[in-house]
């Protein structure tokens, strides 16, 4: 077998009561993150798009970080009201929903890694990207897709673009009410 | 609707000294290991990049596991009995084709037996490198047994080619 990804959906209501919970199957990295991988294992700057649909060239010290700190929606796991089939070549969410208590925003928390987990009587493997979403606009919201956004700014020769990773439509949008939060978790698994 | 994710294919092909391809195969590769995961870690969480691809070979013949941290027995790098020459690692460009919404790339290194004598193969895996800040670290992140081993006669040359594909 190979790398397979899992989506983890829950929506926790006011009360801390889980009303909502769905495993899927994540369908879709896209060609960004291979890019960056080829730029990184081989010196070679090609052109990626970053999620405001520039070019840009990669840069070898390129970094594929995810763990952005909480109010802020410019990587790390991203939400989004669009419906668009996703496609190999997708750069980013059709609409995203971006940090806020004002209408139709929600409030980002910040995203998390937990490290390798193996399961040697399965030859499995996995690590859990997962971040919290809290609806405070004053009323419901419908979550309809998901995507994984890398940074790659922290080093010094870093090109300092935001990429898409992976892209996700869901097959039954969500909808958040207000007061709830939504946690999404991307899970990474390998199988030997 | 297809289930994506990363694939990745392995091809082994054999040549002879005249450059004439003497044997073929095309094998699903199954084994990332969490060396693959580790590296996809470290890089995700603490703006480290990749680097250091380095496809190795062996003649272990034990099944490969989640937490393997290297083949069984690599054979060495050089021309004396049982060694191969190994080449240099080589990738292409990503290309991503809209039509079926898949991308890929190829990974790939010849070895090359200047032994004098035969030399067999019989697992396949690749090493790649994260760089930090405080130091690099190497990870094991494929391994795969070949389902044939393949003996290579003096001046053969063996070319390994992992394709990568991504499918949306």
């Amino acid at each position: 077998m190979n790398v397979k990804a899992y989506l983890k959906i829950k929506v926790i209501n006011e009360k801390g009561k889980c009303i909502y919970y769905r495993r899927y199957r994540s369908r879709s990295f896209v060609i960004g993150f291979l890019n960056v991988l080829f730029t990184n294992l081989t010196g070679q700057k090609i052109t990626n798009i970053n999620t405001s649909g520039g070019s840009y060239t990669i840069n070898y010290t390129d970094e594929m970080l995810v763990t952005d700190s909480s109010n802020d929606n410019n990587y790390g796991i991203q939400i989004g009201t669009g419906t668009t089939a996703p496609s190999i070549t997708d750069t980013r969410l059709s609409q995203l929903i971006t940090n806020g208590t004002g209408v139709g925003q929600m409030q980002y928390g910040g995203v998390n890694v937990t490290g390798p987990v193996t399961n040697t009587t399965n030859n499995t493997g996995y690590i859990t990207i997962t971040r919290t979403f809290t609806n405070n606009s004053g009323a419901s919201i419908t979550v309809s897709e998901v995507g994984l956004v890398a940074y790659s700014g922290t080093l010094g020769l870093a090109s300092n673009q935001y990429y898409l990773i992976i892209y996700d439509l869901l097959p039954t949008p969500i909808t958040v009410p207000n007061g709830s939060s939504l946690s999404i978790s991307y899970e990474i698994q390998v199988a030997t | 609707m297809r289930k994506a994710n990363i694939d990745a294919y392995l091809t082994v092909i054999v040549t002879d000294k005249d450059g004439k391809v003497v044997y073929r195969r095309r094998y699903k590769s199954r084994s990332f290991v969490v060396g693959f995961l580790n590296a996809l870690y470290a890089d995700m969480t603490a703006g480290n990049y990749f680097f250091g691809p380095n496809i190795v070979v062996g003649s272990g013949t034990a099944k490969p596991t989640i937490n393997d941290r290297g083949l069984e027995s690599q054979i060495g790098n050089g021309t004396g009995a049982g060694q191969l020459q190994y080449g240099t690692d080589s990738l292409t460009t990503p290309v991503a084709n809209t039509t079926s919404n898949t991308g890929s790339m190829t990974w790939s290194k010849s070895f090359t037996n200047g032994s004098g004598g035969n030399v067999t193969v019989s697992e396949v895996g690749a090493y790649m490198s994260v760089y930090s800040t405080s130091g690099s670290t190497t990870y094991f992140v494929l391994h795969d047994l070949l389902p044939s081993p393949i003996t290579l006669s003096p001046n053969q040359v063996l070319t390994v080619v992992y394709t990568i594909t991504i499918s949306t």
